[in-house]
């Protein structure tokens, strides 16, 4: 896959289409992303890019569904702090599908 | 079955502090009641960097700021040696709690599976 900045110019991803380098994010650039896994992103997604954008920020790293889901419950409310929420909008592997889309670094999986 | 975890090493120099981390990140992933502690240099690893960017971070001290987030809120360290290490409570995480040496032996006393990295 091959994503392309405002200047037209490519952004260079892994094989898993994680960016190489995060400066190199927009919301242009999520909006390719979220395409090339068949997402439209919608208010309530881009809710969810800034909620674990916010927690990259604070953390330094991105987080694997528990630590994002608790934090979700503590920014959002108990609707959206749940996993199903997460399921709905990023389906399969949300922690891992919202941090790409989001220009994270893939999660830690310590299990 | 109450677990105890016991941080006694800096987070440098050493794959003991992470190694604690992850059995600990792993044993509140399967629901278990647990107890951190941090001791000697281990308290070390709560102390919070002055700078946020992401590049001067210590290996896992996001995590450690974050462990609430991670279903783990019993968080202790020992006061004297935090004193030992010129560190105050206002270095140290909200979330991690001052205690004695008495109540670390209390601690251990009650916990069934303790480990110790």
């Amino acid at each position: 896959m091959v994503l392309y900045s405002a200047e037209n110019v490519p952004v260079p991803v892994d094989k898993d289409g994680f960016l190489k380098n995060l400066t190199d994010w927009s919301p242009a650039i999520a909006e390719q992303l979220a395409s090339a896994e068949n997402i439209q992103l919608t208010p309530s997604h881009w809710q969810l890019i800034d909620l674990i954008r916010d927690f990259y920020q604070v953390f330094g790293l991105s987080p694997a569904m528990r630590p994002l889901v608790n934090y979700a419950a503590k920014q959002l409310g108990p609707e959206k702090g749940r996993s199903i929420y997460f399921l709905q909008h990023f389906p399969g592997s949300p922690a891992k599908l919202l941090s790409k889309i989001a220009g994270l670094p893939r999660p830690e999986n310590c299990l | 079955m109450e677990f105890l975890s016991i941080f006694s090493r800096q987070a440098y120099g050493n794959s003991f502090a992470r190694e604690c981390l992850d059995m600990a990140l792993a044993t509140a992933a399967f629901g278990q009641a647990l107890t951190l502690v941090f001791v000697e240099e281990g308290v070390l690893q709560l102390a919070q960097e002055h700078s946020t960017k992401h590049g001067d971070k210590k290996p896992h001290s996001g995590v450690i700021n974050a462990l609430p987030l991670y279903d783990i809120s019993q968080i202790f360290y020992l006061e004297e040696d935090a004193l030992k290490w010129g560190l105050t409570a206002a270095q140290l995480p909200e979330h991690a709690i001052a205690i004695s040496t008495d109540k670390y032996k209390t601690l251990i006393n009650n916990a069934q599976c303790v480990q110790s990295f």
